[in-house]
């Protein structure tokens, strides 16, 4: 391995690329990750904000626990990466879901932040964006890399 | 037609996270511009001239642009992602009077339930730029800059 790092061909430049790509493939799927599973354990622990949600629209509130398989054993496989791009799938969908829901008909994609720094729903959209860039890219070598294209 | 497939993936992976990145960014760029006074306040927390938020403007929009227009990507997301480890270090990190953010979660817009990490827009930002320097522009973009690109 050392010497081929310091021979300096044409293969080692792409060896290099690679590496590069599956460390921000890793540090994508990681943050993504492990950020949305706190706000999954918050809704396990009582968190409103889903519910609310799915009772302005007429929906069971039990819906709620949905929550922890596209916002809890999805992010889980992405992290490990394990079928991490269906894990990505199922995390942008939901996302989706929670744009349609919670922040277009409130108008929340047309507004700042409350502070005025920033739009109002950047967070999500950075949740939604990662997890489509994550089923996009694929986890990388740095995981489990388990489930051959579905994976990596 | 397989790996045809996969490297257009790529590309456009690499498309979604720049421009998310890039655009959110010009928006605290331009609130920065317009009046914003959260980094002065800062640089006036650490003694330094109010002024030098103007060098947090340039990377904001500079590193910003860079990475929506895909011309010197790499460079715009290594400006950003450093630009963001001073703001967390002088800003969140418990230094010079300021709350130590680095552990903790913060509560919901309702403000009656804590739900996601304290720094989580910065942890993006941070992150996401980080992954921008290392993946570069792909090929939708002005594809300016060479191996910067």
């Amino acid at each position: 391995m050392a010497t081929t790092m310091m021979s300096g061909s044409a293969s080692d430049a792409h060896a290099m690329a690679d590496m590069r790509e599956d460390l921000a493939k890793l540090v994508l799927r990681v943050s993504v990750g492990v950020m949305i599973l706190l706000h999954t354990w918050a809704v396990i622990n009582g968190e409103q904000a889903i519910r609310d949600t799915l009772l302005r629209w007429g929906m069971p509130v039990g819906l709620a626990w949905t929550a922890v398989i596209f916002e809890g054993i999805a992010p889980i496989m992405v992290i490990l990466g394990l079928y991490a791009r269906i894990g990505a799938w199922m995390m942008t969908f939901w996302m989706v879901m929670a744009f349609l829901l919670a922040h277009v008909d409130t108008g929340h994609i047309f507004q700042l932040a409350e502070n005025g720094v920033g739009w109002r729903v950047e967070g999500p959209f950075f949740f939604l964006a990662c997890s489509f860039c994550v089923a996009l890219l694929g986890a990388g070598r740095y995981g489990l890399n388990i489930g051959g294209r579905w994976n990596n | 037609m397989a790996a045809v497939t996969a490297q257009s993936n790529e590309d456009l992976g690499k498309l979604v996270i720049r421009i998310t990145v890039g655009v959110l960014i010009l928006f605290h760029a331009f609130a920065l511009a317009t009046g914003d006074t959260g980094i002065p306040n800062n640089l006036i927390r650490w003694g330094l001239p109010p002024a030098l938020a103007w060098l947090g403007f340039l990377a904001e929009f500079g590193g910003g642009l860079a990475m929506v227009l895909g011309a010197y990507t790499r460079l715009g997301g290594l400006v950003v992602g450093v630009f963001m480890m001073i703001a967390i270090f002088m800003a969140h990190s418990g230094l010079m009077g300021a709350q130590n953010h680095l552990f903790m979660v913060a509560n919901n817009p309702a403000g009656n339930h804590w739900d996601h990490y304290f720094l989580e827009t910065q942890a993006f930002y941070l992150l996401g730029s980080f992954s921008v320097a290392l993946l570069g522009a792909g090929k939708y973009g002005l594809n300016i800059g060479g191996s910067w690109n």
